[in-house]
């Protein structure tokens, strides 16, 4: 098959079966999927933070975290298999990261299992109080009644601070991409 | 028959077996997804599709079927 396709490349998927270098008369190489996490799903509901993954079937995907920016310790707070052909991937973390919310710097990234981060532009905030969070999505979704927190973007990664107190806390930062972003409030 | 404007096809996810093809042509396509559920091929599929540069397939590869035919001329 394919003939007279000079150009084509055969992209197969990794948890598949069957494949060697070239399928007839094309090359075969992998077919890298990354998952993609849905900004609209990204955000708190029910006091759990959540949101939506999709990717290859059967992908497995691991969320990590840590507590300390300065000695990063990255820890599983979740593993999922991805299932049929979109997978959805909805993370209760009330239990594994309410505690880490609460405290300073918490730090969050999404690899996958090649350990390549997968990019995302959320960022969750929260108080003490848990007065106010932010997604980094641009969605708003509940007002700032205090200072706002600012942002600065080092390499791939963004930090927001919240000043408190008179001085800054990184209360958390997420893998993003270099660029410009906004906390939007309503 | 020759499907000049088809750009990009996605295959259905009920569709097992893929013929021949020898006859059709897509001069313009330039991807094909096959589901996981395509288990085999005609030898001649895709045929003269001289703008595809990516075939991709979420399944097993499937076996790719050449048909014996004894009037069939050179």
């Amino acid at each position: 098959m394919f003939y007279y396709d000079s150009l084509a490349t055969v992209y197969d998927l990794p948890v598949t079966g069957g494949w060697t270098s070239w399928f007839g008369t094309r090359p075969v190489v992998q077919w890298n999927l990354s998952p993609q996490i849905s900004p609209a799903s990204v955000g708190v509901q029910m006091n759990q933070f959540g949101f939506n993954l999709t990717g290859a079937s059967d992908q497995v995907v691991v969320v990590e975290a840590c507590t300390d920016l300065a000695n990063p310790v990255w820890l599983p707070v979740g593993t999922n298999t991805l299932t049929g052909r979109l997978g959805l991937f909805q993370r209760s973390a009330m239990d594994e990261l309410s505690r880490p919310l609460l405290s300073p710097p918490l730090a969050m990234m999404w690899k996958d299992l090649t350990g390549a981060i997968i990019p995302f532009m959320s960022v969750l905030v929260r108080d003490l109080q848990n007065a106010l969070y932010v997604v980094m999505d641009g969605l708003e979704h509940r007002r700032c009644v205090r200072k706002q927190p600012t942002v600065e973007t080092v390499g791939n990664v963004l930090k927001a601070h919240k000043p408190r107190q008179g001085r800054k806390n990184v209360i958390l930062w997420s893998v993003a991409p270099a660029g410009a972003y906004d906390f939007l409030f309503s | 028959m020759w499907c000049n404007n088809l750009t990009n096809l996605i295959i259905g996810n009920s569709v097992t077996n893929i013929g021949e093809g020898r006859s059709k042509a897509a001069p313009s396509l330039t991807s094909v997804t096959f589901p996981a559920s395509v288990a085999s091929i005609g030898a001649y599929a895709f045929y003269y599709c001289t703008s595809l540069t990516g075939a991709y397939f979420q399944g097993n590869a499937p076996a790719v079927v050449i048909r014996m035919c004894s009037t069939m001329t050179a």
